[in-house]
């Protein structure tokens, strides 16, 4: 269908809602016949203890199909509610349902700010009354949240990760076992959108790539959309990764800490003012336990990593509250070897975002952003006089305006813009003079630039009727560098066949301006290249299509089909040496990806987790890429089976497992071998000649890990022993396969990964 | 209950086994490779016809050379017959018989092969402009007494034109592996020694040659691209584009190079024919104090 036409189509159908909505004056209330002009709650949903805003709790009315669930600020809003008394159902996962007894008039606007409760008896069996999916404007397709306790225990090697987590669900995939990147529905780590407290995060990864920067501690949600995500989100074209930070207790001060194998964490948090502060840090200790074991005859690279997070969160009134965060994380590596070689490897993250949400009325809400991030990496190389640098960073400068209309109770506007101003650097000096300065002139590799993304997004909520929901939304971006203006029809669908069983669908076309040069198992020297006028910005266009049901009490089940169409995708050229034209550094080209994920998951009770199947295929063609022919590309997998299991025992011990099974990755196999040489040489170099590109897969991969929690107590304080088995039966999943010719005999070597390991570790709170 | 359990177990077989490794391919066809490389000012010599072996046997570089392929070179207006010899390694290549001529800067010389199987393979390369020294490296070189504590020296720095090149590289080859004192002054019977950069051996052999890629005409080697004292060569190359690439595309990954065929200007079959602009300078490098 013409693209045009469905822009129009979509503003069209957009008017014809809100011209509907205010032009009728009245509806009628469906479950009793009411007037429109009833009255409205709003207010924002916390927790009684600690008084941090409560993400996704649902508030309903009693007796009616009539409710709402809080948005990121925790903030609710029903409008059109009939006059007389109403009784709200509010619940959460993990806390008591409480029932609200309201007595409303006409046209009245009512602010209810709810409290809700743990549950005493941790784990126990709460029904949750609702979910997301109950507010009728809401259609949440292929998105998934995962408990952020069930986070805390899919731990590697001892440490619990956001990104390591995720890749336990079905659907997303890793390069290998020692990375965190996220391969979501065939898209690679790059095409993911990751926000923080909403400022974009460019190469959240610790270790090379092995954990995510985001210390869990510091997290409140973890919202991730795997495709057909709504007209807010932009800049990417497979995923969103939308986290929230803790406000913070507001209050009484307390805190957490921990002490494992490979890092110590510590958070702290209490009010202040009229809000609250939160301060959490991260960090290993690789380098202080190398330097006990290293020799001078033998030493060993340095290297650490650190993280932190701070926030600060003050109400202005009833209708305002502002919030200051921060982020930086840190990794670094210096080695220095006997013959006087040094090597200094440095890969920073920093974001600072200031936060301002503002309550016009009971039905309009308003959040406004702004936000700076910045990524960077750096290489220093110096031996005998000889030096070499490399300087590699992306800057973000980004303002963005959002307002939600809660228009009635069953229409939702969303309005906005978004403005960000990249500064791009890749700058590098392999002539030697260590000591030289880098300038965009030295060097045919270094880039220096500017440009400017502005972009301005609608969307609108409709039900239809008690059974259909629609969503349709436009995000327009422009791209000054590349001077083109692009837009993102969005439209997304919720047919309720009964209760508990609906049909959901999303269809969407994404536009993606950045792109990163990357090795995909090993995260360091990534650079992010802006679309210039050598290129297209990159585009899928996402059809989804999925039923969700509760087949059983507290068990949710979701069977969802998927294809994305993708083009001006992006290979990066071996060996490029000269050019900055995205041209020369990329192979363009197009792609598809599709498949099916089977999703069954219990978020209550005293056994949790899920168990998730995805059937899935990826394809890519570029022309000067394996002839010319189509090819799945490395990470492509089959099949994908994940199962992950929790269970408390009593109130001491909490034991779990998780299990992945994957379809082996793709690999170019060789069928012959020559030798080549250069002028002067005494010794030739052995060549192999692939077959065809991707062509074989190495043996499957799979992991049992086990985990368990012992509750104690420490200095009168309560505490858990962590204890893990990681990898339990030490399958070595094969990393790479390569040939080495460095005899005659050709020997066909592959490097494997993780063996089992155990480890241990204590946290406290206080 | 039992149908739906059997159906089960075979879902989770077939998933299984679609997991296994794939069998690796057995086919195998024999493809010709040629490697030339024309340098300015040179004779045209050291031209490799020869044939890829099967992977899962051990490579025989002797069996490789193709001794019979019909090998002429056109450039400049003058076409040439090359003749084959056989090299001291065991191999062996195509050269020039008149060698009175020698590769001339910023022209375009056409290779073709016909192997004596019947395939003709096809390449082309366009000589760079000469080059010269605008810095060139010094003839006498102290390496270092304490290796430990290098500090910077402006004796390893160099520079050159730029000619129509953007990015080169460079050579050090050691000249005489054995003799070293026969070159002091006064001579002596002390022989020659590896520096402590040991360079690739492969059997009992080490290599005699270090490459070093440059981005600019200026450059300032290390003390380890000296892997022997004595006489050593220092040699610029002013690579044409597929020299260049060739080099980063087997040089870059050693000991797993993968042939790509976007990196060969072989019409035909596999390997490069590429040329570049040179500079020598030789030089002897004293030993360290003890």
């Amino acid at each position: 269908m013409n693209t045009r036409l469905i822009h129009w189509l979509i503003i069209l159908v957009s008017v014809s809602a809100i011209s509907h909505r205010s032009a009728q004056g009245r509806d009628h209330d469906r479950d009793s016949g009411a007037q429109l002009g009833g009255a409205t709650v709003s207010g924002f949903v916390r927790d009684a203890v600690t008084r941090e805003t409560l993400i996704g709790a649902t508030v309903l009315l009693q007796g009616t199909q009539r409710g709402a669930a809080t948005n990121k600020s925790g903030f609710f809003s029903i409008s059109g509610i009939p006059a007389g008394e109403s009784v709200a159902v509010v619940s959460y996962l993990g806390y008591e349902t409480r029932e609200i007894t309201l007595q409303l008039s006409e046209g009245e606007s009512r602010r209810l700010d709810i409290s809700l409760t743990e549950s005493v008896v941790e784990m126990a069996e709460v029904t949750v009354e609702g979910t997301r999916q109950d507010d009728g404007r809401q259609i949440s397709v292929s998105s998934v949240t995962i408990p952020l306790r069930q986070i805390s225990q899919l731990r590697v090697a001892g440490e619990a990760d956001v990104f390591r987590s995720l890749q336990f669900l079905p659907g997303v995939l890793a390069s290998s076992q020692i990375s965190s990147g996220l391969y979501i529905r065939g898209g690679s780590p790059d095409q993911t959108l990751v926000l923080l407290d909403g400022s974009a995060v460019y190469n959240p990864s610790h270790l090379f790539g092995f954990y995510s920067t985001f210390n869990p501690d510091a997290i409140k949600d973890v919202e991730l959309i795997k495709g057909g995500f709504p007209a807010e989100y932009g800049g990417r074209m497979s995923a969103v990764l939308d986290l929230v930070q803790q406000d913070g207790n507001r209050e009484e001060f307390e805190g957490k800490a921990s002490l494992g194998l490979i890092s110590s964490r510590l958070s702290l948090e209490g009010p202040v003012g009229s809000g609250s502060w939160f301060l959490g840090g991260r960090r290993t200790y690789i380098d202080m336990l190398t330097s006990l074991i290293e020799t001078d005859a033998s030493p060993l690279p340095s290297y650490y990593f650190y993280d932190f997070n701070g926030k600060i969160t003050q109400d202005l009134g009833v209708d305002d509250k502002l919030s200051l965060s921060g982020f930086m994380a840190k990794d670094q590596m210096d080695f220095t070897n006997p013959k006087g070689m040094t090597l200094g490897l440095g890969v920073r993250n920093s974001a600072a975002a200031m936060r301002w949400m503002h309550l016009f009325s009971g039905s309009v809400f308003s959040v406004f952003n702004a936000s700076w991030s910045e990524y960077r990496n750096g290489l220093e190389n110096e031996r005998g006089g000889f030096g070499a640098r490399i300087d590699n960073r992306i800057e973000d400068l980004t303002v963005k305006g959002t307002i939600e209309w809660f228009a009635g109770s069953d229409v939702k506007i969303l309005a906005g813009f978004e403005t960000s101003r990249y500064a791009l650097q890749y700058l590098q000096q392999f002539g030697g003079d260590a000591d030289s300065s880098l300038s965009a002139g030295d060097g045919a590799m270094n880039i220096d630039s500017e440009d400017e993304v502005l972009a301005g997004f609608g969307q609108v909520n409709y039900e239809l009727s008690a059974r259909l929901s629609l969503q349709l939304g436009l995000r327009g971006s422009y791209y000054r560098l590349r001077d083109i203006l692009t837009f993102d029809p969005r439209f997304a669908l919720r047919y309720r066949l009964q209760p508990d069983l609906a049909i959901k669908a999303a269809w969407g076309v994404y536009h993606q301006y950045f792109r990163l040069a990357s090795v995909p198992d090993f995260s360091f020297f990534d650079t992010w290249l802006p679309t210039d006028e050598t290129v297209d910005p990159s585009r899928a266009i996402h059809y989804v299509l999925g039923v969700e049901t509760r087949p059983f009490e507290g068990y949710e089940f979701n069977v969802e089909g998927y294809y994305k169409g993708l083009s001006n995708v992006s290979e990066l050229r071996e060996f490029v040496t000269q050019s900055t034209a995205v041209r020369e550094i990329f192979y363009n080209g197009t792609g598809q990806a599709y498949g099916v994920e089977l999703f069954l998951q219990k978020r209550v009770g005293n056994f949790t987790g899920w168990a998730g199947y995805a059937l899935g295929s990826i394809e890519s063609r570029f022309d000067e890429l394996n002839g010319g022919e189509p090819f799945r590309p490395k990470w492509d997998r089959r099949h994908d089976i994940k199962l992950v299991a929790q269970y408390r025992l009593n109130e001491r011990w909490e034991i779990g497992a998780s299990f992945t099974y994957q379809s082996g990755q793709s690999y170019t196999a060789q069928t012959s071998r020559f030798q080549t040489s250069f002028p002067g040489d005494n010794q030739g170099i052995g060549v192999t000649v692939p077959a065809d590109l991707y062509g074989l897969r190495l043996p499957a991969s799979h992991q049992l890990n086990l985990n368990a929690n012992y509750y104690t107590t420490l200095f009168g304080q309560p505490a858990r022993l962590l204890l893990d088995l990681y990898n339990v039966y030490s399958h070595r999943d094969i990393w790479y396969r390569y040939y080495d010719t460095s005899e005659d005999v050709t020997e066909v070597t592959d490097v494997v990964l993780l063996p089992i390991i155990p480890s241990v570790a204590i946290e406290i709170s206080f | 209950m039992k149908k739906s359990r059997s159906l089960l177990l075979v879902l989770c077989t077939l998933v299984l086994a679609a997991g296994c490794e794939d069998a690796p391919p057995t086919e195998y066809v024999a493809r010709p490779y040629v490697q030339g490389y024309l340098l300015v000012g040179e004779r045209i010599e050291n031209i490799v016809v020869a044939q890829s072996q099967p992977i899962d046997r051990p490579f025989d570089y002797s069996a490789s050379i193709v001794r019979d392929a019909s090998v002429s070179i056109e450039g400049g207006g003058v076409e040439m017959h090359l003749i084959y010899r056989d090299d001291p390694d065991g191999g062996g290549s195509y050269f020039c018989p008149d060698t009175t001529v020698r590769v001339a800067p910023e022209t375009t010389y056409r290779l073709v092969v016909r192997m004596p199987g019947g395939e003709v393979l096809r390449a082309e390369t366009t000589t760079p402009q000469s080059i010269s020294w605008v810095l060139e490296p010094p003839s006498d070189l102290q390496y270092p007494r304490d290796t430990t504590k290098l500090e910077s020296s402006d004796s390893l720095r160099m520079i050159w034109s730029p000619g129509n090149s953007a990015e080169y590289l460079l050579r050090v080859r050691a000249v005489d592996t054995v003799g070293y004192g026969r070159y002091l002054d006064p001579p002596s019977e002390e022989s020659n020694a590896r520096t402590n950069s040991r360079g690739e051996k492969r059997g009992t052999t080490y290599s005699v040659t270090q490459w070093v890629y440059a981005p600019l005409n200026r450059m300032r080697l290390g003390w380890t691209s000296f892997t022997w004292f004595g006489r050593n060569e220092i040699t610029v190359f002013a690579p044409d584009y597929w020299f260049l690439e060739w080099f980063k595309s087997t040089q870059f990954s050693r000991i797993s190079a993968e042939f790509d065929q976007r990196e060969s200007n072989i019409d035909g079959g596999l390997g490069v024919f590429g040329s570049a602009s040179i500079l020598r300078k030789e030089l002897f490098l004293q030993k360290n104090g003890r």
